[in-house]
């Protein structure tokens, strides 16, 4: 077929291009697409890696990502799920809750919100607490010490310390700049 | 033999009913409390390494409380003392099977905390008969004084965080053992036992969660943790329960008035089996003593009081008869050790061959 812009040369690919306030799909040759979207060719020819390389990258591809997978499979012990809601506390993946139907902490209830509330409305007829409370439910003591913890760290300028508890208090759910934990749920 | 005939047609085919005491058919009841420490990974989901932790850092909260409690790992009982525990309704069998649990059991055996079973606390207290408020009260106690040290993952919506959605909020459970072997004889328990269902309701075996029910005991626990609170909760299941109780009443005085010859006949073979056979199994056991206790209760059985039938069918398993002979038993053994023990245990224990004549008790 050729090109339907030039009509001499063989067309290689499709493009849209509005004509007459129509937007229609023409096959069109190399030189002709270049021309009608001369930035976005220029773009990819700068990031396109040389043909040597990108054929060393497809050959060794299937290797790399087998490598990654087994990697991930021997740290974690099962086979990872990708895109899928993962407690940033306990690990927990939302197929094993799913799967086991118990959460691994109390982080997983604001993880698998979403999930818990048809599951907890269909097990008890009103989804919320009424009843006792503990004496001090808020501040929680760990993320406290943990702080406390951050702050003589970062006085002592512990910088890779410091870091860690930073990312553990994060975990939890608390922000170490402000100091102040999670929303009540 | 026409002498026998007539002897048979002029016996009363029916009794006049006798009074059926109510306080016999609960067996005694207990209230379990499910806690969790906050940012702690929960026992089923933890490291060997961080269940330790949790296990330390309980087991020394429970010690500065001061009360009178013996403390100990799991994994330093061995697997009979394991057993015997669980026998005694003390601690689950999830519990015996876990290394990195631990175990907190008062002085009088009334209230004990488990460690690392399916959440990081299970405080469970046990009170007689259907006194529900009184093992809350207990266990409650126990809770406030461990609240102080430790900090439970709470939220305002869910209240109590557990491992499993079904004990969030209250995380409490209390249950109430029942005797229920009228109204299996009548027919009528498979009615009650979905009526409880539909009532949401639990109803278990002896030994809770996906235990069978032997000796016709059932256990009756609130389905529902969420959304009431703990008074509420008891004052519910207390109401049925005596409502329960009330109708398996009606269904022992109706056997008796209605067909007291197979009342006594299932007496005296329960009794004979007890009292003659070379090998006896665990299970048949608690179904021929289970039998017994009716008829004691109902006065038609004597030289055996309904304290000594239950701690008979504590005695007759596994674990508590190789304590009874100090000695490990095969199954085989077993069967031949718990036969010997209960022929002579029975040895005085007679069928009342005359009219029923029933302990004091009310018929309501």
């Amino acid at each position: 077929m050729k090109c339907e812009l030039c009509h001499q040369a063989d067309a290689q690919q499709a493009i849209r291009k509005t004509v007459n306030s129509e937007e229609q799909e023409l096959y069109v040759c190399k030189a002709c697409a270049v021309a009608q979207h001369p930035k976005k060719e220029k773009a990819a020819g700068h990031l396109e890696p040389p043909p040597e390389v990108l054929e060393a990258i497809k050959e060794s591809l299937p290797e790399l990502m087998g490598m990654i997978l087994g990697a991930a499979v021997e740290f974690t012990g099962r086979m990872p799920s990708f895109k899928e809601l993962i407690c940033p506390l306990c690990g927990l993946t939302r197929s094993e809750y799913k799967k086991a139907a118990r959460l691994g902490c109390a982080q997983c209830y604001e993880t698998f919100i979403k999930d818990l509330d048809g599951v907890v409305g269909e097990m008890h007829r009103v989804p919320h607490h009424l009843g006792k409370k503990p004496k001090q439910p808020h501040p929680s003591k760990y993320a406290v010490s943990l702080l406390e913890r951050l702050r003589v760290a970062e006085e002592e300028k512990r910088v890779p310390e410091a870091e860690e508890l930073r990312s553990r208090i994060r975990q939890l759910g608390w922000d170490p700049e402000t100091k102040k934990g999670p929303p009540a749920l | 033999m026409n002498d026998l005939v007539s002897l048979i047609r002029k016996r009363p085919k029916r009794l006049s009913v006798p009074r059926i005491p109510m306080e016999d058919i609960p067996m005694g009841c207990r209230v379990r409390i499910a806690r969790n420490v906050q940012e702690h990974v929960f026992p089923d989901r933890a490291t060997p390494l961080q269940s330790t932790e949790v296990l330390n850092t309980v087991m020394n909260a429970i010690e500065s409380t001061q009360q009178k409690i013996l403390l100990a790992a799991i994994k330093d009982f061995s697997e009979q003392e394991r057993l015997n525990l669980f026998e005694a309704r003390l601690i689950s069998k999830e519990l015996a099977n876990r290394e990195t649990g631990g175990v907190a059991i008062s002085l009088d055996k009334k209230m004990v905390v488990m460690v690392n079973e399916e959440d990081h606390l299970r405080i469970q207290a046990f009170a007689q008969g259907m006194d529900i408020e009184s093992a809350w009260q207990r266990a409650n106690e126990m809770d406030a004084l461990l609240d102080e040290k430790l900090t439970y993952a709470w939220t305002p919506r869910f209240g109590y965080l557990t491992a499993c959605p079904t004990n969030l909020g209250t995380g409490m459970r209390a249950s109430v053992m029942l005797h229920l072997m009228g109204l299996r004889m009548t027919g009528d328990l498979d009615a009650v036992l979905r009526s409880l269902e539909r009532l949401r309701l639990l109803v278990r075996g002896l030994y809770g969660e996906g235990s069978e029910s032997s000796g016709h005991i059932y256990q009756i626990s609130n389905m529902e943790t969420l959304g009431m609170d703990e008074a509420t909760i008891l004052a519910r299941l207390r109401r049925i329960c005596e409502e329960v109780v009330r109708q398996e009443c009606h269904a022992r005085a109706r056997m008796i008035q209605d067909s007291p010859r197979v009342v006594q006949d299932f007496f005296m073979r329960s009794l004979c089996l007890l009292q003659n056979v070379l090998m006896m199994p665990s299970g048949e056991a608690v179904e021929l003593l289970s039998a017994l206790r009716f008829g004691v209760s109902v006065g038609m059985v004597t030289g055996l009081t309904i304290t000594d039938i239950d701690e008979l069918m504590l005695k007759v398993q596994p674990g508590h008869l190789m304590l009874e002979c100090r000695e490990i038993l095969t199954p085989e053994q077993r069967d031949e050790f718990r036969a010997i023990f209960l022929n002579l245990r029975l040895v005085k224990t007679k069928l009342k061959q005359s009219s029923f004549q029933p302990k004091q008790g009310i018929l309501r």
